[in-house]
Protein backbone atom coordinates (compact mmCIF):
# COMPACT_ATOMS: atom_id res chain seq x y z
CA UNK A 1 0.00 0.00 0.00
CA UNK A 2 1.00 3.44 0.24
CA UNK A 3 0.78 6.13 2.02
CA UNK A 4 0.07 10.24 1.27
CA UNK A 5 2.73 12.90 2.74
CA UNK A 6 0.94 16.16 2.27
CA UNK A 7 3.82 18.32 1.35
CA UNK A 8 6.07 18.63 -1.62
CA UNK A 9 9.22 16.57 -2.08
CA UNK A 10 10.82 19.95 -2.74
CA UNK A 11 9.48 23.19 -2.52
CA UNK A 12 7.49 24.93 -5.69
CA UNK A 13 7.26 29.08 -5.30
CA UNK A 14 6.00 30.78 -8.62
CA UNK A 15 5.54 33.78 -8.68
CA UNK A 16 4.47 35.03 -12.00
CA UNK A 17 1.77 33.09 -14.12
CA UNK A 18 2.76 31.75 -17.60
CA UNK A 19 0.24 29.71 -19.54
CA UNK A 20 2.45 29.07 -22.54
CA UNK A 21 5.60 28.12 -20.12
CA UNK A 22 2.65 25.68 -18.45
CA UNK A 23 2.15 23.48 -22.02
CA UNK A 24 5.54 22.96 -22.13
CA UNK A 25 5.91 21.97 -18.63
CA UNK A 26 2.94 19.49 -18.98
CA UNK A 27 4.91 16.55 -20.62
CA UNK A 28 6.90 15.75 -17.38
CA UNK A 29 3.38 15.19 -16.28
CA UNK A 30 1.67 12.78 -18.89
CA UNK A 31 4.42 12.74 -21.91
CA UNK A 32 6.40 9.81 -23.23
CA UNK A 33 9.33 10.29 -20.60
CA UNK A 34 7.30 11.89 -17.53
CA UNK A 35 7.17 11.26 -14.33
CA UNK A 36 3.56 9.17 -14.40
CA UNK A 37 5.29 6.48 -17.34
CA UNK A 38 8.05 6.70 -14.88
CA UNK A 39 6.60 5.71 -11.77
CA UNK A 40 4.43 3.23 -13.82
CA UNK A 41 7.18 1.55 -15.78
CA UNK A 42 9.04 0.88 -12.26
CA UNK A 43 6.23 -0.13 -10.02
CA UNK A 44 5.04 -3.02 -12.65
CA UNK A 45 8.48 -4.09 -13.40
CA UNK A 46 9.10 -5.07 -9.83
CA UNK A 47 7.12 -8.12 -9.97
CA UNK A 48 9.30 -9.87 -12.26
CA UNK A 49 12.29 -9.05 -10.38
CA UNK A 50 13.99 -12.32 -8.75
CA UNK A 51 16.41 -10.38 -6.81
CA UNK A 52 15.31 -8.43 -3.53
CA UNK A 53 17.81 -5.69 -4.18
CA UNK A 54 15.94 -5.29 -7.49
CA UNK A 55 12.58 -5.39 -6.17
CA UNK A 56 13.89 -2.73 -3.79
CA UNK A 57 15.18 0.24 -5.75
CA UNK A 58 12.00 -0.22 -8.27
CA UNK A 59 9.89 0.03 -5.62
CA UNK A 60 11.33 3.14 -3.94
CA UNK A 61 12.00 4.78 -6.72
CA UNK A 62 8.56 3.76 -8.61
CA UNK A 63 7.12 5.99 -5.15
CA UNK A 64 9.52 8.93 -5.40
CA UNK A 65 8.44 9.78 -9.15
CA UNK A 66 4.85 9.72 -7.70
CA UNK A 67 6.09 13.08 -5.92
CA UNK A 68 7.94 14.03 -8.60
CA UNK A 69 4.91 14.06 -10.71
CA UNK A 70 2.96 16.45 -7.66
CA UNK A 71 5.95 18.45 -7.89
CA UNK A 72 5.25 19.00 -11.74
CA UNK A 73 1.96 19.15 -10.72
CA UNK A 74 2.28 21.67 -8.31
CA UNK A 75 4.33 23.50 -11.03
CA UNK A 76 1.46 23.61 -13.97
CA UNK A 77 -1.21 24.94 -11.18
CA UNK A 78 0.86 27.56 -10.43
CA UNK A 79 1.75 28.75 -13.79
CA UNK A 80 -1.88 28.69 -14.41
CA UNK A 81 -2.68 30.19 -11.41
CA UNK A 82 -5.47 33.53 -11.19
CA UNK A 83 -5.13 33.58 -14.76
CA UNK A 84 -7.29 35.45 -17.11
CA UNK A 85 -8.69 34.77 -20.62
CA UNK A 86 -6.19 37.61 -22.04
CA UNK A 87 -3.27 35.53 -20.70
CA UNK A 88 -4.60 32.48 -23.07
CA UNK A 89 -5.58 33.66 -26.02
CA UNK A 90 -3.24 33.11 -28.84
CA UNK A 91 -0.83 30.92 -26.34
CA UNK A 92 0.49 27.45 -26.73
CA UNK A 93 -1.77 26.79 -23.78
CA UNK A 94 -5.31 27.64 -25.64
CA UNK A 95 -6.29 24.30 -26.77
CA UNK A 96 -5.68 23.17 -23.74
CA UNK A 97 -7.59 25.77 -22.26
CA UNK A 98 -10.73 24.11 -24.26
CA UNK A 99 -10.71 21.01 -23.12
CA UNK A 100 -9.46 21.05 -19.56
CA UNK A 101 -9.88 25.01 -18.05
CA UNK A 102 -6.92 24.96 -15.71
CA UNK A 103 -7.23 21.30 -14.54
CA UNK A 104 -4.47 19.30 -14.24
CA UNK A 105 -4.97 16.54 -16.75
CA UNK A 106 -2.11 14.26 -18.01
CA UNK A 107 -1.04 14.60 -21.38
CA UNK A 108 1.74 15.29 -23.80
CA UNK A 109 3.80 18.63 -24.44
CA UNK A 110 2.50 17.54 -27.73
CA UNK A 111 -0.91 17.18 -27.13
CA UNK A 112 -1.27 13.42 -26.52
CA UNK A 113 -2.83 11.96 -23.54
CA UNK A 114 -1.01 9.64 -21.43
CA UNK A 115 -0.38 6.65 -22.90
CA UNK A 116 0.67 3.18 -21.48
CA UNK A 117 2.76 2.55 -24.59
CA UNK A 118 4.94 4.68 -23.44
CA UNK A 119 6.06 2.28 -20.73
CA UNK A 120 7.87 -1.06 -21.53
CA UNK A 121 7.68 -4.33 -18.99
CA UNK A 122 9.18 -7.03 -20.85
CA UNK A 123 9.39 -9.65 -17.96
CA UNK A 124 13.17 -10.01 -17.94
CA UNK A 125 15.59 -8.22 -15.80
CA UNK A 126 18.30 -7.23 -17.68
CA UNK A 127 15.66 -6.07 -20.69
CA UNK A 128 13.56 -4.07 -17.92
CA UNK A 129 16.38 -2.69 -15.90
CA UNK A 130 17.95 -1.58 -19.66
CA UNK A 131 14.53 0.37 -20.08
CA UNK A 132 14.44 1.66 -16.98
CA UNK A 133 18.11 3.00 -17.03
CA UNK A 134 17.20 4.92 -20.68
CA UNK A 135 14.15 5.68 -19.48
CA UNK A 136 15.79 8.31 -16.62
CA UNK A 137 17.96 9.74 -19.52
CA UNK A 138 15.17 10.77 -21.56
CA UNK A 139 13.54 12.01 -18.68
CA UNK A 140 16.97 13.84 -17.79
CA UNK A 141 17.19 15.46 -21.72
CA UNK A 142 13.66 16.04 -21.31
CA UNK A 143 14.75 18.40 -17.82
CA UNK A 144 17.62 19.56 -20.04
CA UNK A 145 14.94 20.84 -23.04
CA UNK A 146 12.36 22.70 -20.49
CA UNK A 147 15.40 24.47 -18.87
CA UNK A 148 16.29 25.61 -22.02
CA UNK A 149 12.82 26.89 -22.69
CA UNK A 150 11.98 28.26 -18.98
CA UNK A 151 13.11 31.73 -18.75
CA UNK A 152 11.96 31.51 -14.89
CA UNK A 153 14.27 31.10 -12.15
CA UNK A 154 11.15 30.29 -9.92
CA UNK A 155 10.60 27.28 -12.57
CA UNK A 156 14.02 26.27 -13.09
CA UNK A 157 14.68 25.56 -9.53
CA UNK A 158 12.87 22.71 -8.96
CA UNK A 159 13.62 21.46 -12.54
CA UNK A 160 17.05 20.98 -11.92
CA UNK A 161 16.58 19.20 -8.33
CA UNK A 162 14.10 17.06 -10.94
CA UNK A 163 16.98 16.73 -13.32
CA UNK A 164 19.64 15.59 -10.80
CA UNK A 165 16.91 13.08 -9.82
CA UNK A 166 17.13 11.48 -12.53
CA UNK A 167 20.62 11.13 -12.58
CA UNK A 168 21.15 9.55 -9.57
CA UNK A 169 18.20 7.45 -10.51
CA UNK A 170 20.10 6.17 -13.57
CA UNK A 171 22.88 5.27 -11.45
CA UNK A 172 20.72 3.17 -8.78
CA UNK A 173 19.25 1.12 -11.87
CA UNK A 174 23.02 0.82 -13.29
CA UNK A 175 24.10 -0.33 -9.68
CA UNK A 176 20.33 -2.83 -9.58
CA UNK A 177 21.78 -4.17 -13.53
CA UNK A 178 25.46 -5.09 -12.02
CA UNK A 179 23.44 -7.26 -8.61
CA UNK A 180 21.41 -8.90 -11.58
CA UNK A 181 24.86 -9.71 -13.61
CA UNK A 182 26.10 -10.80 -10.12
CA UNK A 183 24.19 -13.53 -9.86
CA UNK A 184 23.52 -15.01 -13.39
CA UNK A 185 26.26 -16.44 -15.68
CA UNK A 186 28.99 -14.52 -16.07
CA UNK A 187 29.84 -16.65 -19.38
CA UNK A 188 26.23 -15.72 -20.70
CA UNK A 189 23.98 -13.36 -18.77
CA UNK A 190 21.37 -14.63 -21.87
CA UNK A 191 20.96 -17.96 -21.48
CA UNK A 192 18.91 -17.94 -18.43
CA UNK A 193 15.71 -15.45 -17.67
CA UNK A 194 15.89 -15.13 -13.91
CA UNK A 195 11.86 -13.82 -13.60
CA UNK A 196 10.66 -17.07 -15.82
CA UNK A 197 13.05 -19.98 -15.40
CA UNK A 198 13.56 -19.41 -11.29
CA UNK A 199 11.06 -20.95 -9.52
CA UNK A 200 9.45 -18.74 -6.66
CA UNK A 201 8.62 -19.61 -3.28
CA UNK B 1 20.64 24.07 0.90
CA UNK B 2 20.70 27.85 2.93
CA UNK B 3 21.05 27.49 6.33
CA UNK B 4 19.32 30.91 7.51
CA UNK B 5 16.12 29.80 5.22
CA UNK B 6 15.62 26.76 8.17
CA UNK B 7 17.14 27.81 11.13
CA UNK B 8 13.88 29.00 12.98
CA UNK B 9 11.13 25.94 13.98
CA UNK B 10 8.16 27.94 14.97
CA UNK B 11 6.76 28.93 11.58
CA UNK B 12 5.41 25.95 9.86
CA UNK B 13 7.35 26.77 6.47
CA UNK B 14 10.42 26.20 8.33
CA UNK B 15 9.68 23.25 10.16
CA UNK B 16 8.65 21.74 6.72
CA UNK B 17 11.41 22.86 4.95
CA UNK B 18 13.87 20.82 7.61
CA UNK B 19 11.73 18.10 7.54
CA UNK B 20 12.26 17.66 3.40
CA UNK B 21 15.74 18.23 3.63
CA UNK B 22 15.93 15.18 6.50
CA UNK B 23 13.40 13.26 3.99
CA UNK B 24 15.73 13.96 0.97
CA UNK B 25 18.35 12.22 3.09
CA UNK B 26 16.42 9.41 4.06
CA UNK B 27 15.35 8.54 0.42
CA UNK B 28 18.87 9.16 -0.75
CA UNK B 29 20.41 6.47 1.62
CA UNK B 30 17.59 4.19 1.31
CA UNK B 31 17.93 4.12 -2.65
CA UNK B 32 21.82 3.59 -1.60
CA UNK B 33 20.85 1.13 0.73
CA UNK B 34 18.88 -0.92 -1.81
CA UNK B 35 21.74 -2.01 -4.28
CA UNK B 36 24.42 -1.74 -1.56
CA UNK B 37 22.57 -3.29 1.32
CA UNK B 38 25.74 -4.70 3.11
CA UNK B 39 26.63 -1.09 3.72
CA UNK B 40 27.06 -0.62 7.75
CA UNK B 41 28.12 3.01 7.46
CA UNK B 42 24.73 3.69 5.73
CA UNK B 43 22.45 1.73 7.80
CA UNK B 44 23.46 3.77 11.04
CA UNK B 45 23.57 6.43 9.59
CA UNK B 46 19.74 6.12 7.63
CA UNK B 47 18.95 4.46 11.25
CA UNK B 48 19.88 8.08 12.82
CA UNK B 49 18.03 10.01 10.39
CA UNK B 50 15.08 8.54 10.81
CA UNK B 51 15.42 8.84 14.93
CA UNK B 52 15.73 12.69 14.04
CA UNK B 53 12.75 12.22 11.22
CA UNK B 54 10.41 10.49 13.66
CA UNK B 55 11.07 13.89 16.45
CA UNK B 56 10.89 16.27 13.74
CA UNK B 57 7.55 15.11 12.14
CA UNK B 58 6.15 14.59 15.96
CA UNK B 59 6.53 18.35 16.22
CA UNK B 60 5.26 19.71 12.79
CA UNK B 61 2.41 17.41 13.44
CA UNK B 62 1.45 19.00 17.04
CA UNK B 63 1.56 22.41 15.70
CA UNK B 64 0.37 22.14 11.88
CA UNK B 65 -2.07 18.92 11.16
CA UNK B 66 -1.38 16.01 10.14
CA UNK B 67 1.38 14.86 7.18
CA UNK B 68 -0.34 11.26 6.10
CA UNK B 69 -3.59 9.43 5.49
CA UNK B 70 -3.34 8.79 9.59
CA UNK B 71 -5.48 12.34 9.68
CA UNK B 72 -4.78 14.38 6.37
CA UNK B 73 -7.26 17.26 7.46
CA UNK B 74 -10.07 17.43 5.91
CA UNK B 75 -10.50 21.37 6.74
CA UNK B 76 -12.34 21.85 9.77
CA UNK B 77 -9.01 21.68 12.21
CA UNK B 78 -7.41 25.04 13.02
CA UNK B 79 -4.40 23.30 13.06
CA UNK B 80 -4.35 23.09 9.36
CA UNK B 81 -1.45 23.59 6.48
CA UNK B 82 -2.02 24.88 2.88
CA UNK B 83 -2.33 21.90 0.41
CA UNK B 84 1.43 21.34 -0.67
CA UNK B 85 0.81 22.42 -4.65
CA UNK B 86 -0.73 25.66 -3.58
CA UNK B 87 1.67 28.93 -3.91
CA UNK B 88 1.49 29.67 -0.19
CA UNK B 89 2.43 26.62 1.09
CA UNK B 90 6.05 26.72 -0.25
Amino acid sequence: MWIYEKKLQYPVKIKNPNPALASAMISQLGGPDGELAASMRYLHQRYGMPYNEVIGILTDIGTEELAHLEMIAAIIYQLTRNISIDNIKGTMFEPYYVDHTTGLYPIAASGVPFDMKYVGVKGDPLADLAESQAAEQKARVTYDNLIRLSDDPDVTDPLRFLREREIVHFQRFGDAMRVVQDKLDGKNFYAFNPAFDKKTK
Amino acid sequence: MDKNQCSCVSNQKDLLCRLREIDFVIVETTLYLDVYPDCLEAKEYLAAMREKRAKLAAEYEARHGMLTMYGVCGGSSDKCAPWPWEYAAN
